[in-house]
């Protein structure tokens, strides 16, 4: 309960405020939201398997979206910024269907 | 003899390791680890889904949520706002040297009339003189009978036509050809679109724009020359041009038609000055 | 009408269109300037204060400049001389044709290539060993001598895709010196129109 009042206080904010966010950080938005939805989905697989770990799930939601950022910045500097973006978005993909496909078993038993 | 023991029988997807571990271990393995030492130091399997960490994790989870959907959604906005600003801002300039042409052939009238009046019947010479340099440069409005060359963008199927499919359109390139195999045909005056062409006309694209006198046109691109009407068309038929034309049709689908015309006029130049060329041995 | 008149335009980038718009601008000025330097031509000669012969001064200032772009007087000026080799022997009339426009388009006011003045109605054809030039057959190394801004003009011979490296792609060369006084001597003798009447009325309408 306590994550989804959460989730959506952070919402509220960004909406009701609607910060100016730098011309240089904008490319690194949506491979972040992307990776920020890997965390949220990996975490609420994990406490449905019973194994959460607030820590970790802390950690994977920001190490995903440094690493993801990095990755593209780096991509940038090479000339290959879209390409590479493409590929963390598949990466990051499968694994959200996965751990969506087994929240899905874990709720419906289907 | 024995048999030699059996090798455990390699998986069929043995070389997508990276994909299987991908699809198979979605969840971040740290999870299981963690639970694990927890477990052995006897403590609970999993951690309260309730604490501070978390809450403080998940409402920077929605911030980021919300700004990135406000920022892209904004920046979408805002790149189509530039975008008709610049179409409006060179549709009105474009209105401004239409504006300015114009007035410019007006003015020129005027003068020649003018000068007509001023100079008395000693300068007969130098009038005559004007007369026949103003017809030169294309300074002065025309008619007469010629030909019409039009070429239009490929005719396409959707309403909004794809950025950056040039296979169809066609370019400065093309227009600059069949201009050089009309005057080569012995064509006398020529305009694009209303626009004469002059020794100082250039025919250039921006993109996939032409401009014709550095003025933006739009397709379709009636190119009008004044000339012979019996020998025009035929010499136009046997140059480069005529088949080039051709070929533009055969190749990419562009629509183009050669027309003989009675009667066609054509505007008069608006560059008509220089301003670092002076006549050589004497003031300009 | 709203649609015919965008037409062309909405397809285009955003760098392209900025691209445009200086273009128009730059023109649109352009001919304010002129607009107002024939405003005052027109004063000098309505005013009636002047004489015949200020009359006459202005229409032979006029004449000079009217022969200047007719070709039927030598010039002078600052600008470049442009040499185009071709040891290969691939440099078609396309690409002269194409560095013609180009510097038309960077406000060449007066060319000679090789010997023969360029005016509107200059044309090329491929001939063999080398290109004709409204006629005159002409043989590389192609020599084009243009009056005008030169630094404007060697930058747009060297734009991506342009005169250059065609050239280049053909096995050939450009060099571009600027000078401080280029003398065009070439002269063209109009021919008198046999077909192409002054208009009674000029037409003052523009179309897109």
């Amino acid at each position: 309960m306590i994550p989804a009042l959460g989730l959506l206080a952070g919402i509220l904010i960004g909406v009701v405020l609607q910060p100016d966010v730098p011309i240089w950080l904008q490319p690194y938005l949506p491979i972040a939201v992307i990776a920020a939805l890997d965390a949220v989905f990996g975490g609420v697989r994990a406490v449905l398997d019973g194994i959460f770990d607030d820590k970790v799930f802390v950690i994977s939601f920001l190490s995903n979206v440094i690493v993801a950022a990095l990755i593209v910045y780096l991509g940038d500097q090479l000339g290959v910024g879209a390409q590479l973006s493409t590929g963390v978005v598949v990466v990051l993909g499968v694994r959200i269907f996965s751990n969506v496909a087994s929240i899905r078993r874990h709720l419906f038993h289907a | 003899m024995t048999a030699p023991a059996p090798t455990p029988a390699r998986r069929p997807d043995a070389s997508m390791t990276l994909l299987t571990e991908m699809l198979e271990r979605p969840l971040d393995p740290g999870y299981a680890a963690a639970s694990a030492r927890r477990a052995a130091a006897g403590g609970p399997r999993s951690t309260p889904v309730g604490s501070t960490l978390v809450a403080v994790t998940a409402i920077l989870l929605g911030l980021l949520f919300a700004v990135s959907a406000t920022t892209v959604r904004r920046g979408e906005a805002s790149a189509g706002t530039v975008r008709k600003d610049l179409i409006s801002q060179i549709e009105s300039r474009r209105a401004v040297v239409d504006e300015r042409s114009a007035a410019i052939r007006d003015r020129q009238t005027e003068i020649t009339r003018l000068e007509s009046n001023a100079l008395g019947a000693t300068e007969n010479g130098l009038r005559q003189e004007l007369q026949a340099l103003a017809a030169a440069t294309g300074n002065v409005a025309v008619e007469g009978p010629g030909l019409l060359v039009t070429l239009n963008d490929k005719p396409t199927d959707d309403a909004t036509p794809t950025a950056g499919d040039d296979q169809g359109k066609v370019l400065s390139r093309d227009l600059f050809i069949v201009v050089n195999s009309l005057w080569q045909s012995g064509a006398e005056a020529i305009a694009i679109n209303g626009q004469r062409l002059t020794v100082r006309s250039p025919i250039r694209f921006a993109g996939e724009a032409i401009l014709v006198n550095f003025r933006p046109l739009s397709p379709p691109y009636v190119i009008s020359a004044i000339g012979d009407p019996a020998a025009l068309p035929a010499a136009f038929a046997e140059t480069v041009g005529g088949a080039y034309l051709k070929s533009l049709t055969d190749n990419f689908g562009i629509v183009t038609s050669v027309d003989g015309a009675d009667h066609i006029s054509l505007p008069g130049a608006t560059r008509v000055t220089v301003d670092k060329a002076v006549v050589q041995g004497g003031t300009k | 009408m709203r649609q015919t008149r965008t037409q062309g335009l909405e397809n285009l980038r955003q760098e392209e269109l900025v691209g445009i718009l200086d273009t128009v601008t730059q023109e649109s000025v352009r001919l304010g300037n002129e607009l107002r330097d024939l405003e005052r031509i027109r004063d000098r000669l309505a005013s009636g204060a002047d004489s015949e012969a200020a009359a006459v001064q202005v229409a032979q200032e006029r004449a000079d400049t009217l022969a200047i772009l007719a070709g039927t007087k030598a010039a002078t000026g600052p600008g470049i001389t442009m040499t185009i080799t071709d040891p290969d022997g691939q440099i078609s009339s396309t690409i002269l044709l194409d560095a013609l426009e180009e510097l038309r388009d960077a406000g060449a006011e007066v060319i000679q290539i090789g010997p023969v003045r360029v005016v509107a109605s200059t044309y090329f054809t491929d001939v063999d060993g080398g290109i004709s030039v409204s006629g005159t057959n002409v043989a590389p190394p192609y020599i084009f001598r243009a009056i005008g801004d030169a630094p404007t003009m060697a930058a747009a011979m060297e734009i991506p895709g342009g005169v250059g490296e065609s050239v280049r792609g053909k096995g050939g060369e450009v060099t571009i010196a600027a000078r401080d006084e280029v003398s065009i001597t070439a002269t063209y003798e109009p021919k008198t129109p046999q077909f192409a009447r002054p208009a009674p009325t000029p037409s003052s309408s523009a179309s897109s």
